[in-house]
């Protein structure tokens, strides 16, 4: 018994008013009181103990939380114990708070039991006696200890659970980071495996291709040697065949000029021979060659008539516009215009532009007009020389034929008379063509001229054809005025709808300065008449 | 020589005829007509003329030939209008046409008289 439960017996001996017969009981009281006592102590004992190795175990691992080095610690304690899976550890080490954080709330519960069950008891007995008080408030601050120390295991408890969740945490990050080194460490030694082989291949690949390469190169270097060498020897046969073909041309050119050369020697030959053993087959060929030739001659003079029927037709038009009053208004038209417009030069000499341009337009016209008689006339000699070739030639061979005394005077006749017909041959078609289009040019010059010419001068419009020729001509003319005894008068035209945008309106100046030309011109012949009769 | 003088008398009758004409003015046959008929007379006047001149120095003159045959036979297409009748631009223009020559014709004579 301690010290307070004895005082507190005595007490309750010396001082209770109360009956003897509650004395067993406060003393059974007593006794049962310093069980209590005793044995919330002695749990608290147990309890302060278990609290104690819990604290000094949560202060280790506490110290472990507090730094990183704890970690490594851990972990190497791990890995030292070789533990493969650390989570075995962790476990022990979780169980192992919860375990006491459980025996821990069996206690609690036992001791909530406890003060209840005293409770009960000093709520029973406290309004009886003093001591039973004095008891019960022990009780209830040894309750209140308990309860502290309950509220600080189970602080403790939780910071152990909190510092076990981060160990745990920790360590699955650890395992996870382990794992990760492991994995990185068989990746890595994997990778060393792996990379040397690679850097093996690589390598051999960048070997292969600088040998390819170099093999390419040598390869050039050998094809390039060889196309050298082929060039060297190809260069003198392609110099040769340069030679060749610049000695073949001109080969062939002087093979053409030999071949020409020949071919007027065996003609010559040929008549030579004609002439001397009377060969009727050459002169067959001869023959067969004169028929040709004449057979152009046909030819040739069917041109001749067709072209001599244009030159006919053009000559008749210039003879029937030089002499035929059918074609007065050309030709008279013309040369009154040339003699009005010499006459305008050698009297008005306001009027030279005028008459320059008129005159220029007159020689035009007379140029165009000569040159194509001029050059019908050219190809007229031609032909004319053509046929007389073809005669020649003809005569010479046909009387070879037929008394067989061709002569050589014949020959170099014949001969000359074949260089004609050649070079008459070949001018001929281009003069022809030139003629042709000279005539063509010619007749529609003519036309436009006849036209307008009809178009200004004759009354009936109905023979007037080209419309536009016309307006040009007339368009030209209208450039054209009179000074009519010292009044410049103007001609004045009309045109069809289609040219309204040449259209002339007859102003009436037009016809006053015709009047004043009237009486001027009345007044030159007064002057004429009164001279004559002086 | 007479008849150079009636032919001059009649250039200046038919002159005397003849109207000058404003812009607005009606176009008459008459305008026409006396250039017309002054134009065939003057044509019987150069002849005239020129057979005065013959007669008178006894020189022949082609070129005054030539003008008065061209005059002549331009004046022969010349032809009087009747009213209301289109006048064409060549009535208008073959009357100087003609003229033309018989000026070139008495300026060759008076150069050789």
């Amino acid at each position: 018994m301690s010290f307070t439960s004895a005082a507190l017996a005595k007490n309750l001996l010396l001082k209770s008013s109360v009956g003897r017969r509650y004395v067993s009981n406060i003393s059974d009281l007593s006794r049962s009181a310093d069980f209590i006592r005793r044995l919330p102590t002695k749990k608290l004992i147990e309890a302060y103990r278990g609290t104690d190795n819990i604290s000094r175990r949560l202060t280790l691992y506490k110290s472990f939380t507090d730094t990183s080095r704890n970690l490594d610690s851990i972990a190497r304690q791990i890995q030292l114990s070789k533990t493969k899976d650390s989570s075995k550890a962790l476990d022990a080490l979780r169980k192992s708070p919860l375990k006491v954080q459980l025996d821990l709330i069996k206690g609690i519960d036992q001791t909530a039991l406890i003060k209840a069950y005293v409770l009960a008891i000093k709520d029973v007995q406290l309004g009886d006696s003093y001591p039973i008080a004095v008891r019960g408030k022990l009780l209830v601050d040894s309750f209140r200890v308990l309860d502290a120390l309950r509220r600080s295991i189970g602080k403790r408890l939780a910071d152990l659970s909190k510092t076990a969740d981060v160990l745990l945490r920790q360590a699955k990050l650890y395992r996870i980071f382990s794992d990760l080194s492991i994995s990185s460490d068989r990746i890595s030694r994997q990778a060393r495996f792996l990379r040397s082989p690679i850097e093996v291949l690589r390598t051999l690949d960048q070997y292969t291709r600088v040998a390819s390469y170099i093999r390419s190169v040598s390869d050039i270097s050998r094809s390039s040697d060889i196309l050298a060498k082929q060039l060297r020897l190809f260069s003198p046969f392609h110099d040769s065949i340069k030679a060749s073909d610049a000695a073949s041309r001109k080969l062939q050119s002087k093979r053409d000029i030999v071949d020409y050369i020949l071919g007027d020697y065996a003609f010559t030959s040929q008549l030579v021979f004609m002439r001397r053993i009377y060969d009727y087959s050459k002169l067959i060929d001869a023959l067969a060659k004169t028929a040709s030739y004449t057979r152009t001659v046909g030819d040739s003079v069917l041109l001749q008539e067709k072209i001599s029927r244009i030159a006919a037709l053009i000559r008749a038009f210039t003879d029937a516009a030089s002499v035929k009053e059918r074609f007065y208004e050309s030709a008279s038209f013309i040369r009154t215009m040339s003699d009005v417009l010499l006459g305008d030069f050698s009297l008005i000499k306001s009027r030279i532009k005028t008459i320059s341009d008129s005159i220029a337009i007159y020689d035009s016209a007379y140029r165009n007009l000569m040159k194509t008689p001029i050059d019908l006339m050219r190809v007229l000699e031609s032909i004319e020389a053509l046929r007389t070739a073809m005669v020649v030639l003809r005569d010479t061979i046909m009387g070879d034929f037929l008394e067989y005394s061709i002569t050589i005077k014949n020959i170099r006749e014949t001969i000359a008379a074949r260089e004609i017909v050649r070079r008459t041959l070949t001018m001929y078609p281009k003069e022809l063509i030139r003629v042709l289009e000279a005539t063509e040019a010619f007749k529609t010059a003519f036309v436009t001229l006849r036209d307008s010419v009809i178009g200004v001068f004759d009354i009936s419009k109905s023979l007037s054809a080209g419309i536009v020729d016309q307006a040009e001509v007339s368009d030209i003319a209208t450039k054209i005025a009179y000074i009519l005894a010292g009044i410049p008068v103007r001609r004045v035209y009309t045109f069809p709808q289609k040219l309204i945008a040449l259209v002339d309106t007859v102003q009436s100046s037009d016809h006053n300065t015709r009047v004043d030309s009237c009486k001027n011109l009345l007044e030159m012949f007064k002057r004429v008449r009164d001279k004559l009769k002086q | 020589m007479s008849s150079i003088d009636d032919l001059i008398s009649s250039l200046e009758n038919i002159v005397s005829t003849m109207r000058y004409v404003k812009p607005g003015d009606e176009i008459r046959a008459e305008d026409i007509n006396s250039l017309i008929r002054y134009t065939k007379t003057a044509v019987e006047l150069i002849k005239a003329i020129y057979d005065l001149f013959v007669s008178k120095t006894g020189k022949k003159l082609p070129t005054v030939e030539s003008y008065i045959s061209i005059a002549e036979m331009r004046s022969s297409y010349l032809k009087e209008v009747m009213s209301l009748e289109v006048i064409y631009p060549d009535n208008y223009n073959m009357v100087i046409d003609t003229l033309k020559p018989i000026e070139l014709a008495l300026i060759e004579i008076e150069k050789n008289i």
